[in-house]
């Protein structure tokens, strides 16, 4: 995938998530419902196929769970983010604050109410 | 982790194994996480996490599967299968379909009439064979028939006494009852109505365990003496006469003049045996005391638990035994069988008729499945280059079977729901053709039986038309390197395709050639008398009203009168039967002169009256008519036919020798002789016969026979105008043209034999297109080689004979193994159709000389395509 595509906008907050250290599948969903508000739920099937996705790019990485993670119940799979991840996640935050630049030069958010 | 709920859980086997494996444990917990924040949430939250979860679910499962995964982790190396990968078969199978119309369309059709023929047949079959009569049990219901070998009698109507001495001294039967059919004459309305009814004993509707609908059934008391006169009736008869109105038990409706108490009505669905009959009234009086001589009663018995049909047999055997040493007079030499109730109502010819055309129609659908086969193959090298790319894409030879499997199936199920179309409107008109003396009892309305043989057949068809297709075209040889060529081998299979059409279409035409022949010989067949112009009808005045045979004589004669004075009437008779009515009796004389009066000799009886021979366009051939001189008082006599002459007085001059009748001490004299006519039945050959004038015997009810100049249907109206000036209380019924009741005879004959030539023609059709289709086929496969051939200099000739040598040696087995085929079901055929000689080579001749010419033609036009073949541009494509 080249890196000026946008990325989906999903994958930009799973990657989000874990520039933050390594995560297993629940807590990026939380962590992403949590910092979005609730806007971005992330669904099942569409979280781990995206991090299937995701470690097949070799953007993400399967990480040693922490020694604290609790283990009822089967192993939680963490994942870190890959060096090429974090490239592909700068590039698009790049991306996306060019967008940003280009709206506070014309005042976007000056007009358009509270921020 | 946390566990999800069980529906969510039951959602995630949407998901590709492979999938579900790895993150399904996590793919709970997660949504746990959701359902736990939708809570902290609140309001209509968790149904919404609910909905988006199932929705993430499914859209997701779909996506996994269409698109591999995406990644190398995706695997799907399954095996077996499950729904979803069905699912997924068959919608590209529908597109593979979808992009070549033609040849699905051609599939279709093929299948169309392949499935719709065969589903329509088994609805016949299902009603013959299978479709439950509506009583209990009905495996136990049987038919007990007199038999007296002794005299050679077989199937006998029984006495009441034999009825009532198997019901009460046999252990086998549960239960036995008696039945008659009458003709009744209903007076309730204004119009004298004709109905079919059944005097029965009052344990019949019990024993077949037929509650009413309305009211109550019948039971001893309403045989007892004294008892009041009650009917249960039809509910057609409650629709039609008493406007299915539920009070209208308690009403009399004046049967054969008496009044009579409806106390019961009986369900919509039930169907009496042989006849639709519309009255049922118990019979008055102790059976035991009844007639030992009146041989007029069917035996119905149930079998009780533990006994067989062969048990049965021997201990109804046993009884009659015992009766005969009772009552040695009237029962010498009679003893008794048992026959299941379902065989008995089908007789020697439906059961079998089915089986005919049950087999003829699979043969059909087995041709059309060859033929799709072919039609599949002939797309094998189109395909080997997508199925090469798919398996390099790490679809196994499994998976890929399936695949093709899965387009069989739509083919079929397409083929199938279009046939289902053609049979719900075959069947219709099949039945519409059925004989009218097929027992009313059975009844041909789809069911469930009907639509699972569909189905199985669907499913079978796929699977015949479709497996060897597809294990050829997913063969593993093929690989992308080849699959411009089609690099298919040359096939047996095509050579076995053509074999077995010829050899199925030869069966067919054989089949079909037999029944036209029986039919045209049924139809032309010399039947003595002259079917043109001639209407017949039957009047039954009451006893009651006429209680001598010199009244009711007198009765007839004045209809006979009124009716000859009918403009446009030039000759009218009347006899108790008449031909192809089936109901002259037998009886047996003594000829007097020919030896002491000990031999006895078994002839046909029919009573007549001055008219009726030239009514029929009968010949005397010798002596003279009846007169209406040969009145009762008169000198007994009788005309015989040229049958009894030959077989009894060995051609001698018959005029006035005389012989005995039965017990009769009058010796009756023989004054004419009558040329030969068919009487029973088409199929039946000619019986000695005698013909005793009706005055010296009368008859109540008889059947009026009228010849015109013009149409005779035009008469019915004169007629019934006639009979109402004599008395209008006799009802006037079964006024038909002698060409209907030839047809109405010929009915059984005339719809098989019209399937049989259907399915022979289909073969026909089928089978040149196959023989075309497998040639064809084999020519653009072997495009390559004939203009390699071509360039070196083969002869276009020799090399047409090389291309045609082989599909006409494949016609030529098939017609061979199609010939050895048939024999056995000309031979059943011939035992339905009596009196032609299915063996005779006409019957295999025609259908030989046509696959000849068909193969012939589906063999050339590819081999003559072949021999044009341009070798420069054929090899310059490579």
């Amino acid at each position: 995938m080249s890196a000026d595509a946008p990325l989906k906008p999903q994958w930009f907050q799973i990657l989000l998530a874990l520039a933050g250290g390594p995560l297993h599948g629940t807590a990026i969903m939380e962590e992403v419902l949590e910092r979005t508000d609730g806007e971005m739920k992330l669904w099942p099937a569409t979280l781990y196929g995206s991090l299937r996705d995701l470690e097949s790019e070799g953007w993400i990485l399967e990480a040693p769970a922490p020694a604290d993670a609790p283990t009822e119940g089967g192993r939680r799979k963490f994942y870190a983010l890959a060096p090429e991840g974090r490239a592909a996640l700068a590039a698009e935050t790049r991306r996306l604050a060019g967008w940003v630049q280009v709206a506070r030069e014309r005042a976007v958010l000056d007009e358009a109410g509270p921020a | 982790m946390r566990r999800a709920p069980a529906l969510y859980r039951w959602m995630l086997r949407l998901q590709p194994l492979a999938f579900r494996r790895e993150f399904g444990a996590e793919m709970e917990d997660t949504f746990v996480a959701h359902l736990a924040a939708a809570r902290r949430r609140g309001g209509g939250a968790v149904a919404v996490v609910w909905f988006r979860g199932l929705r993430d679910l499914a859209v997701g499962a779909f996506r996994e599967r269409r698109s591999g995964g995406g990644g190398p982790s995706a695997t799907r190396r399954r095996r077996g299968g499950d729904m979803w990968d069905w699912i997924m078969d068959l919608r590209y199978g529908a597109r593979a379909l979808r992009r070549r119309p033609a040849l699905t369309v051609a599939a279709v059709v093929t299948l169309t009439l392949g499935i719709g023929a065969t589903t329509a047949i088994f609805t016949l079959v299902n009603g013959l064979l299978f479709r439950p009569f509506g009583y209990d049990d009905e495996s136990r219901l049987v038919q007990i028939w007199a038999q007296n070998p002794e005299r050679g009698w077989t199937d006998v109507d029984v006495t009441l006494p034999d009825a009532w001495a198997w019901r009460q001294r046999s252990d086998a039967f549960a239960d036995v009852a008696a039945y008659t059919y009458v003709g009744i004459t209903d007076q309730s309305g204004d119009v004298p109505v004709r109905l079919d009814g059944v005097w029965h004993t009052p344990n019949l509707l019990p024993l077949l365990g037929v509650e009413p609908m309305l009211g109550r059934g019948l039971g001893d008391a309403d045989a007892a003496d004294g008892a009041p006169a009650v009917v249960v009736v039809s509910h057609g008869y409650w629709e039609r006469v008493l406007g299915a109105d539920r009070t209208a038990l308690g009403t009399d409706v004046v049967l054969n003049g008496q009044p009579r108490t409806v106390v019961g009505v009986l369900p919509p669905d039930f169907r009496f045996l042989a006849m639709d009959a519309d009255i049922f009234v118990p019979w008055p009086g102790d059976p035991h005391t009844a007639s030992l001589v009146e041989h007029s009663w069917n035996a119905v018995g149930r079998l009780a638990s533990g006994a067989t049909v062969a048990s049965a047999d021997g201990a109804a055997r046993a009884v009659s035994a015992a009766m005969a040493s009772e009552h040695p007079d009237s029962h010498e030499g009679f003893t008794a069988s048992v026959i299941p109730l379902r065989q008995e109502m089908l007789g020697d010819v439906a059961g079998r008729a089915a089986g005919v055309l049950l087999a003829a129609v699979g043969f059909v659908l087995l041709m059309a499945c060859a033929n799709v086969a072919n039609l599949l193959l002939s797309r094998a090298s189109e395909r080997s280059g997508e199925m090469a790319v798919r398996a390099a894409l790490g679809a196994g030879r499994g998976r890929l079977v399936r695949q093709l499997m899965a387009e069989a199936l739509l083919l079929s199920t397409v083929g199938g729901a279009a046939g289902a179309v053609v049979a719900v409107f075959g069947s219709r008109a099949m039945v519409a053709g059925l004989p009218s003396t097929l027992p009313a009892v059975f009844s041909f309305d789809l069911d469930l039986r009907v639509l699972a043989f569909s189905v199985g057949v669907v499913l079978a068809a796929a699977l015949v038309f479709g497996l060897v297709p597809a294990l050829r075209i997913a063969r593993p040889a093929a690989d992308l390197r080849r699959s411009g060529r089609g690099g298919l081998p040359r096939g047996r299979a095509a050579g076995g395709l053509v074999v077995l059409q010829t050899a199925l279409a030869v069966v067919l035409l054989v089949g079909g050639v037999v029944m036209a022949r029986g039919v045209v010989s049924l139809r032309t067949q010399e039947m003595g008398w002259d079917a043109q112009g001639v209407l017949s009808a039957r009047l039954s005045p009451r006893s009651a009203d006429y209680p001598t045979g010199e009244e009711v004589e007198d009765f007839h004669t004045r209809v006979l009168d009124a009716v000859a004075a009918v403009p446009g009437v030039t000759a009218v008779g009347a006899t108790q039967s008449m031909p192809l009515q089936g109901s002259n009796s037998v009886g047996s004389i003594r000829l007097a002169e020919r030896d002491a009066g000990t031999e006895e000799v078994p002839v046909r009886i029919t009573r007549l009256t001055p008219g009726y021979l030239d009514a029929l366009d009968l010949q005397v051939l010798q002596g003279r008519d009846v007169t209406r001189a040969d009145r009762a008082e008169a000198e007994r006599v009788v005309l015989v036919n040229e049958t009894f002459v030959a077989r009894y007085l060995g051609g001698a001059s018959p005029l006035d020798r005389s012989f005995v009748w039965d017990d009769e001490d009058d010796p009756l004299r023989i004054v004419g002789v009558v040329e030969d006519h068919i009487e029973r039945a088409v199929d039946r050959p000619v019986e000695p016969s005698i013909y005793v004038p009706m005055a010296q015997m009368p008859a109540w009810t008889r059947t009026l026979v009228v010849r015109t100049a013009g149409d005779p249907g035009a008469l019915a109206a004169p007629l019934r105008a006639a009979v109402a000036g004599v008395d209008p209380s006799v009802a006037v019924f079964d006024v038909l043209t002698m060409r209907e009741r030839i047809s109405d005879r010929l009915g059984g004959f005339d719809l098989l034999a019209g399937l049989m030539g259907a399915f022979a023609l289909l073969s026909l059709v089928l089978g040149s297109v196959g023989i075309y289709g497998v040639t064809a086929r084999a020519v653009a496969r072997r495009t390559r080689e004939i203009g390699l051939r071509l360039a070196l200099g083969a002869e276009p000739s020799a090399v047409q004979r090389a291309i045609a040598g082989d599909a006409v040696r494949a016609v030529a087995l098939g017609l061979v193994v199609g010939l050895v085929l048939a024999v056995p079901l000309a031979g059943a055929l011939r035992a339905m159709a009596a009196g032609i000689d299915t063996r005779s080579p006409v019957s295999f001749l025609p259908a030989v000389a046509v696959l000849l010419v068909v193969g012939g033609v589906g063999a050339w036009l590819p081999a003559r395509r072949a021999s044009r073949i341009d070798p420069v541009r054929t090899l310059s494509s490579e």
